[in-house]
């Protein structure tokens, strides 16, 4: 699938601008340029590299939103766009692939199998990702932000720094905001029935 | 399980409360707001529990947090051989190891077992040549690119396809790429970052007027050559299909260097490659990337939106009309940059101008030609046209003119025993060809630094030595019987113009080399005048054998070679009585050697035998008068020495040696700038001539332009680390200068270098020039140096000057005078004496010497 470059500009000042539903119809040209380097991959044209997943998703990330480059109000927000979706195409992908191990794989909505070796999640990061996106589902109901900076550290492999930033608060408070959510998380995560 | 917003509120609050303290307190707190509230204080006990464990606890959901890596390419890494390559057979190519490896592929150090010499062989990645149409397209773009022969681009040497994919072959530069070099100073000196990115921009420029563009310009693309040359490498090869964000490795660590517009995905022109060029030169002059080295997101927004603070906030000895270039360069309007390479150059030039960046560019510019011949030459209709500019900022100067340069001819004959020939054979067609009217040919010192076996490419050479061809050729000799071919190369098209082999008697070599030296005249368009047909100079072609021996030693330089030469011009006088060259070489050999070993000074005297046996041979032999000429300079019979040099000059006005020791003579006369002149001149005729350039900077020393002076001495440096003098005279300037530990650096480096002298006794005496408290020490070593057998009295007296001890650096100057020390020739003008210069002892010397 090929998008043009007109798509994806106008789908990024749309949800820049605040439209939740432009991120679902962003995510599949996501998938179309994991979809590219995959091919590629496969054809062994970077076999002089390893790269990890996080470099292959931040690549198509970059195809993406940098290539198209739409407006951004700050770094800020930049930053912030990256880990949300970095969050939905990881989410997305190790929720095909556990479909797929229950036998619903052509059903689902998701990945190639070229992308699934680009990807190459094993069964427990899948369930991971599956686990976390859940938990933060959960916490951003009761709290917005820490959901948000949870997401900017898990999804965006953002700094403390950058956090601050992306969230727009205090260096400070995201240590105590991300103190409070880890425990909340640890605690969400092992099923611990008392919070 | 969620609580509602306030409890919430309240048990992050309590929780904050809690974690930090103590475990007892925390336990009695924790106590008593169960005691209040018992869900609260549950739900608390439980978070306060899991946070003890988080971190074990959450480290599987850290997938990308932990792992995001600072830049998300790997890097280029050395060492790792990934194709299989090392030790194999590629087409010709025998392959060492691997230099490295990046998003294009892998470069291996290899050797071209045709050519016997070492290349950089570079295969590519199959993703630039997946299909036919891609194929040709590189093909076509890397051609074009090798095409342009140009001193900052990186010569395509070969394209060649293997079983394991295309390849490129280049030369093997010594030296080390930007990156490193950035990697290991952090920072490069304010003069030779604006030269760094002169010289970018000047290969841009070219590359531009041929519709190419880099596109992929970064200091790991960028080759810094030992002797000051910029090199852009992988000129070309990037496509913009390449280097979209999406190409996996293609961009390794190079989005720090992408435009705006090549960010954004939009069509890239040469002025990307501008923006390029600002980058680079931001991270010289600052040490740091204007759009920081984070990651690639950060860099990313920066490029889109941030205006960087300009270098000179950075780095304060940055001229802040540097600002201004640097920040036009980073324009994110494309339209706003310079238009072209050339503007930009021209504003780099502008802004530096009259700083000490301007000086270091200034000297390592040539010098236009001299203009009163080129007139005459318009008329001489050159079929070797050689355009050059004469200054980016005046107004441009275009010279046609006839040039060639004589390579040493190769040895091929089975005992390989026959270097002096080849090179003999190639300096007397040199010889005959520098005496046409209308045809430049640099001098020998110059065109002679390429060894047969250098592994810089032709167009190079002819580039450097200002030539539009060249000549070379083999010499093959066994027994009587020796085969010469010669082959005249147009520098400009790398078309053979001519080439013709010879096979004939050892005899008969005079004829083949004045036939040589008419056919290449005559394919140049330009004739042989009967002077430089002049009859063989001797029948005896064992004297002309050794003859050539003597000179291959003279032509070293080393006193030991310098023996040797006046071992076999002796013997070539003793075969042949009558033959004035080998005299000539004996007075040259003799004045070379008293310089070099200026304690002897009988040296000089034995310069005028030979000399003027030579001369009553053959009057006209430029080479015998300079050698005359120089020898009285030395003896302090100035007049002499004037009128000798200007004859020899008058002879051979191409003589860029006579040219060198008049200039050196002129200064120390006081006549600083005609002697400049005449210096600036031998370095025209013969531009990589290291004792000239050398020279040079002791002309500005004497006339107290120590900054210069300091600058030139670098660069001669950079010409050819080997060549330790500059190291010498750099201690003194820098003494001069008042840089006393510079001084010291430089002189424990000639010390150490050398060995012609202690490291701890230079940098003892450079630092007590300036701190009192060594001043002791310093005397000390002064004064057992005047215990020698033969003390270098000039040596003392000027260290005595530095230390302020007028009294004792009088004395050693008299003693110099007693002595007839040579080297008080520079006395009248010495920096160094100017305290005393009105000093009746110091009038008196000076007297004595009878300066004119």
């Amino acid at each position: 699938m090929q998008s043009s470059a007109g798509d994806v500009t106008v789908l990024l000042r749309q949800w820049a601008d605040g439209d939740r539903d432009s991120l679902d119809r962003l995510v599949p040209l996501l998938y179309a340029q994991l979809r590219e380097l995959a091919h590629r991959r496969l054809r062994g044209e970077d076999a002089l590299h390893s790269l990890n997943t996080t470099a292959l998703v931040h690549e198509a990330y970059l195809r993406l939103v940098g290539v198209h480059s739409a407006r951004f109000r700050d770094r800020a927000h930049f930053m912030a766009m990256a880990a949300r979706v970095m969050r939905r195409l990881l989410v997305d992908h190790a929720r095909a692939r556990r479909a797929a191990k229950r036998g619903a794989g052509a059903a689902v909505v998701g990945l190639s199998d070229e992308l699934a070796e680009v990807l190459p999640l094993t069964d427990e990061q899948a369930g991971a990702i599956a686990e976390l996106d859940d938990a933060l589902e959960r916490l951003a109901r009761v709290d917005e932000r820490q959901s948000r900076i949870l997401e900017q550290r898990y999804f965006g492999g953002l700094s403390l720094e950058e956090t601050a930033e992306a969230v727009g608060v205090s260096l400070a408070t995201v240590k105590r905001e991300l103190r409070f959510a880890r425990a909340w998380l640890a605690a969400e995560l092992r099923g611990d029935p008392a919070i | 399980m969620i609580p509602p917003p306030t409890d919430w509120a309240e048990l992050k609050t309590a929780f904050t409360e809690l974690v930090d303290l103590a475990p007892d307190e925390r336990a009695v707190r924790l106590a008593a707001i169960t005691a209040s509230d018992p869900a609260l204080g549950a739900r608390l006990a439980v978070l306060l529990d899991a946070d003890t464990a988080a971190d074990r606890q959450l480290s599987r959901y850290e997938l990308l947090s932990a792992a995001a890596p600072d830049s998300l390419m790997p890097h280029e890494e050395a060492g790792a051989d990934p194709l299989g390559l090392c030790g194999r057979t590629v087409a010709h190519f025998r392959i060492h190891d691997v230099l490295g490896s990046g998003g294009m592929g892998v470069a291996y150090r290899a050797e071209d077992q045709r050519l016997g010499r070492s290349v950089a062989l570079k295969f590519l990645l199959p993703r630039f040549t997946a299909d036919a149409d891609a194929t040709r397209d590189f093909l076509h773009e890397a051609r074009t690119a090798s095409a342009l022969d140009h001193p900052n681009i990186c010569t395509l040497l070969e394209v060649g396809e293997s079983p394991h994919g295309l390849f490129l072959a280049m030369p093997a530069y010594a030296g080390e790429t930007l990156q490193q070099r950035l990697a290991r100073d952090g920072r490069i000196p304010v003069a030779e970052a604006v030269e760094i990115a002169r010289q970018v921009l000047r290969g841009l420029a070219a590359a531009h007027a041929a519709g190419v563009t880099h596109r992929d310009l970064k200091p790991g693309n960028l080759m810094l050559t030992p002797d000051g040359t910029v090199k852009i490498l992988d000129f070309g090869l990037a496509r913009s299909a390449d280097l979209d964000l999406a190409a996996p490795g293609a961009r390794a660590g190079t989005v720090a260097y992408m435009s705006p517009e090549q960010v954004r995905g939009e069509a890239v022109d040469r002025r990307g490659d501008l923006w390029a060029v600002g980058v680079v030169l931001y991270q010289m002059l600052t040490g740091e990337r204007p759009f920081g080295s984070g990651r690639d997101l950060t860099t990313i927004y920066a490029i889109l939106h941030d205006d960087p603070p300009p270098p000179s906030s950075r780095a304060p000895d940055v001229p802040p009309r540097l600002d201004a270039v640097v920040a036009r360069l980073l324009h994110r309007d494309a339209d706003a940059r310079y238009a072209d390479a050339a503007e930009a150059i021209a504003a780099l030039e502008e802004a530096t101008a009259g700083t000490p960046a301007d000086r270091v560019s200034r000297s390592r510019r040539r010098r236009p030609v001299v203009l009163a011949a080129v007139i005459l030459l318009a008329a001489a209709a050159a079929v070797v046209p050689f355009v050059r500019r004469a200054g980016t900022t005046g107004p441009e100067v275009v010279l046609e003119q006839a040039s060639v340069a004589v390579l040493p001819f190769t040895d091929t004959s089975p005992q390989r025993d026959q270097q002096h020939l080849g090179e003999g054979v190639a300096e007397e067609i040199l010889n005959a060809l520098v005496a046409v009217p209308g045809l430049r040919v640099p001098a020998r010192a110059s065109s002679f630094r390429f060894s047969s076996d250098d592994e810089v490419p032709m167009a190079e050479r002819a580039r450097r030595l200002g030539v539009g061809a060249l000549l070379e050729g083999s010499v093959h000799r066994d027994g009587d019987s020796v085969r010469i071919s010669a082959r005249l190369l147009d520098a400009r098209t790398g078309r053979y113009l001519w080439s013709q082999t010879f096979d004939r008697r050892f005899r008969d070599i005079f004829a083949v080399q004045a036939e040589i030296a008419r056919t290449v005249a005559e394919a140049l368009e330009v004739h042989l005048t009967a002077d430089a047909q002049r009859a063989q100079p001797t029948q005896n072609i064992v004297a002309y054998e050794l003859y050539l021996r003597g000179l291959f030693h003279w032509n070293r330089r080393t006193a030991q070679d310098l023996r040797q030469a006046i071992d076999f011009f002796t013997q070539a006088t003793q075969h042949d009585t009558t033959y004035a060259q080998p005299y000539a070489g004996l007075a040259l050999s003799h004045v070379v050697l008293a310089v070099l070993q200026p304690v002897a000074n009988d040296l000089p005297e034995r310069t005028h035998e030979p000399a003027a046996r030579a001369l009553q041979l053959d009057s006209t032999l430029a080479e015998a008068h300079a050698a005359r000429g120089y020898a009285y300079h030395w003896q302090w019979r100035w007049r002499e020495a004037e009128r000798e040099l200007e004859r020899a000059i008058a002879l051979n006005p191409a003589y860029a040696t006579a040219h060198q020791w008049y200039g050196e003579h002129l200064a120390k006369m006081g006549r600083a700038s005609e002697g400049e002149a005449h210096m600036r001149r031998a370095i025209e005729l013969d531009p990589l001539s290291l004792v000239a350039q050398n020279d040079l900077g002791i002309v500005l020393t004497l006339d107290h332009r120590y900054a210069e002076a300091i600058a030139q001495f670098e660069h001669v440096r950079r010409l050819d680390p080997a060549f330790p003098l500059p190291l010498l005279l750099l201690h003194r300037v820098h003494m001069f200068a008042g840089d006393t530990e510079a001084a010291a650096e430089a002189g424990r480096r000639w010390a150490e270098f050398t060995g012609a002298a202690d490291a701890a006794e230079l940098m003892l005496l450079a630092r007590a020039t300036r701190d009192p408290a060594l001043r002791n020490d310093a005397r000390a070593v002064l004064l057992r140096w005047q215990r020698e057998p033969a003390p270098r009295w000039p040596d003392i007296a000027m260290y005595f000057m530095l230390l302020g001890d007028h009294d004792d650096a009088l004395r050693a100057l008299e003693l110099a005078l007693r002595a007839r020390s040579p080297m008080l020739a520079n006395l009248r003008v010495a920096p160094w004496m100017d305290p005393v210069r009105d000093h009746p002892r110091f009038l008196a010397v000076l007297r004595q010497m009878d300066f004119p």
